[in-house]
């Protein structure tokens, strides 16, 4: 069969009368991109979202950083998340097909991403400013960068488009539906780094011009054809569920039902509940365990974390062991068996294997007052990465490819952490995705999802 | 054609890839020097044994002399010139072709352009630790900051270091401090102050060209760079009767193409960067030819080339189309086609240079004629395939632009995205740029250039044709047209400000699928 490569472009369904999406300035809070059913093989995991981001002030007027990112006192000086970018502002994705059936569907994917999209095949790329996709940088240079609007085309990170490629046909054709995240989710003003920061409220994002694109296979008249004719087939590929609680002690259990069977890998990460949809706070990223420093008021030194345990069904598993970590986190020293499963995780689920985190992230923050502090908040690396923590958990269930099943065998978590005595804990949001494998049986125009 | 394709498959050693079981193999690494050398041109012809390996290397070196008269006359003193930063050493070579038995095999016209292209897949690591060192160029982008100190010792001043804004800037690998050490004698009064002109980055001295044929430095360039037909083959010269050649034709001589020149020479002085000349130092010019043999295969393959029907070996090779493109800043917005012949070829590929060669605009940039330069305000193309628009929609978007880009080698470019193009620097509207804040590159120094002028000066653009096995599209007799609707502006740097009109080179590189049939110690080619 010869086919020939076309680069598919479609445009959201539910425009305005202008292609700009803005939640809180023009109400458009979806976006919805259908792709129509055709005889086409789609690579999904080329399938890109393109626009123009930018974000604003209240009064409608653009951020100053170049000027002012180090002021002592910076008015309204806001920014996005260098780490995840412009992902930031999907809260949830979904996609279908045209009839309805739903074939992946993830929530707060902005936090998924926190916990993806860190990971780098190359630090040096990270930091060189090469990335035109997420709209990823240092902080520094991605607060210079929402000075002006700049262009997009943003990667979706959801298994379904990632697996093998997709026969546009049998699928019915598929809609996308992303659910863009509030303003305060996106924007901040870095007001941990810098306390005498002014709030910015009112401050707004907007997408502009969107196009989503995608590589498609273009078989000959026999090829279409033959895949008109054909209404039978079997498609597998890996997703993520998404689970939320809230951790309100230092010493935490939580049990959940997944209710996924060939359950390949977790991975999650915390945030402080106050730092999530609001300005002063970069709603999307990743600390440990976090208390209130004396000294600055805010959330800036870490909690002792002791010890993770995973289990199923009340027997530990994949581990039979309590991932510990008081020793390395005492020493300041890269916390290697909590990375070393927490990398699994991602790497597995994705069968990628150069991806990487750099262990500094680990060491950001400070176990108290007293100590040095190995970000120091008031200076910025100039050939050097931000040491903001990248904070993940996770395990891989996936060693041997066929999973675990988790239907009707609650999985639970423990996370021994040790507060100082003198000290209060706050609440700490912990999102947990649950990549379990789907198969999708198409039978004559039936579709049937089993997870 | 396939026919032909389908006939022998290609024995592993002479393929680029690691061999599937161990092999006796004898390496011999041999000098070879040119047949013929000129100041235009050079030929080597191969000797007739082994396999040649495909990482063989040509070395070459050049000297830059000021050619001033006295009492002008500078010719003694180092102008301390280099390599454009985006190309390296392959600057220096404007065509290089392979012929067999007087056939010309592979083709390759604008051999620093079509490389520069290359160049910018190599991951940062492989240009910072193999490319540089090899072939100089200086383009690994880490982070930096102002050029500017701040000499006051306020709070703000105090938390940037003494660096005054634009905050945010990325720039080539720079001190963090600028600060005077002991290493500067002459200085020892100011150890411990910042000092601007320490921001500034260069390349290194041992990289520097030199106008003594004893002391200037001799860089590497590897065959498969020259000639495309060898990067995924192992030429069995053993077995082929004809002559096979390699004849290299010199880039000009001047400022721009083989070289970059500094604003001052080794002594301060101003450098009149016309009077600069290069010279190719004959006896630094010779390959390095690295020649394999497996004892126990060289029989097997020589028979199956000589009696039995030989070798039938796909290969991509690179049209290259030239065109000129004027910009009137007073016709607004306008479309622009151009059309690329390529009638009967299967091309998988097309790579779209715009190069700005205007020089009042290439004197201020590191990377010399090298570029392809960006207009200020964002444009939108389209490719037209045998009468049928290659996009449902003409891209406009610079990020999906880049993607699109990204798809031709099916590696990413490692490029800075504020050298790919304006977007987030120039302002969409009018194409505006306010030095130093708009730009996101920094201000200061590389080679005595302010480093963002090479702001969008690399944007190469072009459509991955093939498909997902690799089968290039059969052209029919119908051109392929390129269109693209854009506008210059009067902020488009051109030799006059402000701008009127600017203009570009266009230049297309074409991969298409060609097949070499080594038979009976004879080749053919087919297209």
């Amino acid at each position: 069969m010869n086919s020939r490569r076309e680069l598919l472009q479609v445009i959201p369904t539910n425009l305005g009368a202008k292609n700009e999406f803005s939640p809180s300035r023009n109400g458009l809070q979806t976006v919805v991109f259908q792709i129509p059913k055709l005889p086409r093989v789609m690579i999904g995991r080329t399938l890109r979202i393109n626009g123009t981001f930018g974000i604003f002030k209240s009064n409608d007027s653009k951020s100053d950083n170049a000027n002012l990112w180090l002021d002592e006192a910076p008015l309204d000086s806001i920014s996005i998340d260098g780490r995840i970018g412009v992902s930031s502002c999907i809260d949830s994705l979904s996609i279908q097909n045209l009839r309805g059936a739903t074939y992946s569907n993830v929530k707060n994917y902005n936090r998924l991403c926190s916990s993806i999209v860190p990971l780098n095949q190359s630090f040096n790329n990270y930091i060189n400013g090469c990335d035109e996709e997420y709209g990823q940088g240092k902080q520094v240079t991605q607060a210079k960068r929402c000075d002006k609007d700049f262009d997009f085309s943003l990667p979706v990170l959801d298994g379904f488009l990632q697996a093998d490629p997709i026969d546009m046909y049998l699928t019915e054709g598929l809609q996308l539906t992303l659910s863009l995240s509030p303003d305060n989710f996106v924007i901040n003003n870095k007001y941990w780094r810098n306390q005498q920061a002014t709030t910015p409220n009112g401050a707004y994002y907007k997408w502009s011009d969107l196009v989503l694109s995608v590589e498609t296979e273009v078989p000959d008249e026999a090829g279409q054809q033959a895949m008109m004719s054909n209404t039978k087939g079997l498609m597998t590929y890996r997703t993520y569920s998404s689970f939320y609680s809230v951790i309100l002690s230092n010493q935490y259990n939580i049990s959940m039902l997944f209710n996924t069977r060939n359950t390949t890998a977790l991975i999650g990460n915390i945030s402080p509940s106050e730092w999530i949809n609001n300005y002063q706070y970069n709603s999307s990223m990743t600390p440990q365990l976090l208390y209130k420093s004396d000294a600055t008021g805010v959330l800036n030194n870490n909690i002792r974390v002791n010890s993770f345990t995973y289990q199923k069904a009340g027997v530990r598993t994949p581990y039979d062991f309590e991932i510990r970590s008081e020793k390395t986190q005492d020493e300041g020293t890269a916390d290697s068996v909590k990375n070393l499963t927490e990398i699994e995780a991602i790497r597995d689920g994705w069968d990628i294997y150069n991806f990487y985190k750099s262990l500094e992230t680990e060491l950001s923050n400070p176990l108290t007052d007293t100590k040095l502090n190995k970000f120091d908040r008031s200076k910025y690396a100039i050939n050097y990465q931000d040491k903001e923590n990248a904070y993940m958990i996770g395990v891989s269930y996936d060693k041997l490819g066929s999973g675990v099943d988790f239907r009707n065998q609650p999985f639970s978590l423990r996370l021994q952490s040790e507060l100082p005595a003198d000290q209060s804990f706050q609440p700490h949001s912990l999102y947990l995705f649950v990549q379990a494998e789907n198969q999708i049986v198409f039978d004559n125009g039936m579709v049937n999802v089993i997870s | 054609m396939y026919k032909y394709i389908i006939k022998m498959e290609l024995p592993e050693v002479l393929k680029v890839q690691p061999l599937s079981r161990p092999v006796n193999q004898v390496c011999s690494t041999d000098i070879l020097q040119p047949t013929t050398f000129t100041q235009t041109q050079c030929k080597f012809v191969f000797d007739k044994k082994g396999i040649l390996d495909s990482n063989s290397k040509l070395h070459v070196a050049q000297t830059v002399v000021n050619t001033g008269t006295i009492p002008n006359d500078r010719s003694g003193v180092n102008a301390r010139c280099y390599l454009p930063t985006a190309t390296g050493a392959t600057a220096m070579v404007r065509r290089a072709y392979l012929t067999i038995g007087g056939r010309e095999v592979s083709d390759l016209l604008e051999v620093g352009h079509y490389n520069t292209w290359k160049r910018h897949h190599y991951s940062n690591e492989y240009k910072k630790g193999v490319a540089t060192p090899h072939q100089a160029g200086n383009d690994v982008y880490v982070g930096s900051a102002s050029a500017t100190l701040d000499s006051n010792n306020d709070a703000t001043s105090k938390i940037n270091r003494g660096f005054a804004p634009p905050y945010g800037t990325i720039g080539r690998c720079s001190s963090e401090y600028g600060i005077m050490s002991k290493t500067s004698p002459e200085q020892f009064n100011v150890w411990g102050k910042p000092v601007p002109a320490l921001l500034d980055v260069s390349d290194a001295p041992k990289r520097l060209l030199t106008n003594d044929p004893t002391t200037t430095p001799g860089f590497l360039i590897e065959l498969g760079q020259l000639c495309p037909v060898l990067v995924g083959l192992q030429l069995p010269l053993f077995a082929i009767e004809g002559e096979v050649a390699l004849v290299i034709e010199w880039a000009p001589k001047t400022w721009g193409h083989r070289f970059m020149y500094n604003v001052t020479d080794v002594e301060g002085s101003a450098v009149q960067k016309d009077k600069l000349v290069s010279t190719i130092v004959e006896d630094e010019v010779f390959l390095i030819t690295d020649t394999l043999y497996y004892p126990e295969l060289m029989g097997e393959i020589h028979d199956q080339i000589m009696t039995k029907g030989g070798y039938s070996i796909p290969y991509d090779d690179v049209i290259t189309q030239t065109n000129f493109l004027q910009y009137d800043v007073a016709s607004g917005e306008t479309q622009k086609d151009l059309q690329i012949t390529l009638s009967g070829k299967r091309v998988k590929r097309i790579i779209t240079q715009t190069q700005q060669d205007q020089e009042p605009v290439v004197a201020t940039l590191c990377c010399g004629f090298y570029n392809s330069y960006a207009l200020r305000r964002p444009k939108s193309y389209q490719y037209r395939i045998d009468s049928n628009n290659f996009y449902s929609l003409p891209l406009k978007n610079s990020a999906l632009q880049r993607q699109e880009s990204n798809a031709i080698e099916g590696i990413p470019m490692v490029l800075n995205s504020s050298v790919f193009s304006f977007n987030n620097q120039a302002d969409k509207q009018t194409g505006s740029i306010v030095a130093p804040n708009d730009f996101n590159l920094t201000n200061r120094d590389c080679n005595s250039h302010i480093q963002y002028n090479d702001a969008g000066t690399q944007f190469w653009t072009g459509i991955k044709i093939e498909n997902q096995m690799g089968q290039g599209h059969l052209m029919s007799s119908q051109p392929v047209i390129y269109s693209e609707r854009s506008e210059a502006t009067a902020f488009d740097p051109s030799d006059v400000a402000p701008t009127t009109q600017t203009q570009r080179v266009v230049r297309f590189f074409c991969l298409y699928q060609k097949v070499m049939n080594i038979n009976g110690g004879l080749v053919e080619i087919i297209s």
